[in-house]
């Protein structure tokens, strides 16, 4: 259940994650932000935009790399300690979302992780681009 | 409806908005992301980490901010193009969270807003800190 240390990680390594967006992933999104943005909520205001429709939250699709980050490497007992996400495009509902991770660089002296964080969409357009900076676990706590 | 120009925006001008952090919003982000991380969904594996018990979900502080932006400044309209954040500490069940954004400097003939975006709980301590860069809305749609 515990996630990788940092001497089990490779640079090279890998892992995702795909999901199919809904508009229930949208609307309960920004029920719990607040985030009610009418880009997200508002079809009459989105179809006036330059996107022509509603756009799901950017956050949803951090939210899939986290979950990759969290749950598969490196995994649980890692702490997130910094991203950066640069949004490329937008992420409407019916997209199906691929949240990747690869591992780039590692500091086994300071317990440290970087991995190239991205996400592409059905058609093979990357979406989200950025960077995770990760504290893998460092010892198995007792009751695992 | 609509948010400001790049025009109507000022280094300087702040945003924010405050939520106290349920048991409901880290389970509907687990829900909603995939982001089954027992660090935020299981209390036995918590209660062995260094943080002692369950922790928020980072991308829920994000949300916050993202809110923010986005409905407040640059407001309805505008573009996200970039989110960096350091994770500085936990944020537990029960915190109260203000997401706050500072605009740091804008160009106008790129139409690009830089933005501080970090989040503070209930003790002011600094949880996450970190930039936004957002396009402002150009001209008002022809319904907003």
């Amino acid at each position: 259940m515990l996630g990788k240390t940092v001497q089990e990680i490779n640079v090279g390594d890998k892992a995702d994650f795909t999901k199919s967006i809904t508009g229930y992933d949208v609307y309960s999104f920004a029920g719990v932000t607040g985030d009610f943005n009418p880009a997200h909520i508002n079809t009459e205001f989105a179809s006036e935009t330059s996107f022509g429709k509603t756009i799901a939250h950017g956050i949803l699709s951090i939210g899939f790399i986290s979950n990759v980050l969290g749950t598969q490497l490196p995994g649980p007992g890692s702490i997130t300690v910094g991203q950066v996400c640069d949004f490329r495009k937008p992420v409407y509902i019916g997209d199906t979302i691929t949240a990747n991770v690869e591992v780039t660089k590692k500091d086994e002296a300071r317990n440290r992780v970087w991995l190239h964080t991205w996400c592409t969409n059905q058609r093979g357009e990357i979406v989200v681009d950025g960077e995770a900076k990760m504290m893998p676990v460092t010892k198995k706590p007792a009751k695992l | 409806m609509l948010g400001k120009t790049v025009q109507e925006i000022n280094v300087g001008d702040t945003a924010s908005f405050t939520k106290s952090v349920t048991e409901y919003d880290v389970y509907s982000i687990a829900g909603i992301t995939g982001d089954f991380n027992p660090a935020q969904i299981n209390t036995e594996f918590a209660s062995e980490t260094s943080f002692g018990k369950i922790i928020a979900h980072g991308i829920l502080s994000i949300g916050f901010i993202s809110n923010v932006l986005g409905t407040q400044l640059p407001g309805p309209g505008s573009i996200y193009i970039r989110q960096v954040c350091d994770f500085k500490k936990p944020v537990f069940i029960d915190d109260t969270i203000t997401a706050i954004v500072e605009v740091t400097k804008k160009d106008e003939a790129k139409n690009r807003v830089w933005l501080r975006t970090y989040c503070t709980n209930q003790r002011d301590e600094v949880v996450v800190d970190g930039e936004a860069i957002m396009m402002p809305c150009r001209r008002k749609p022809d319904k907003a």
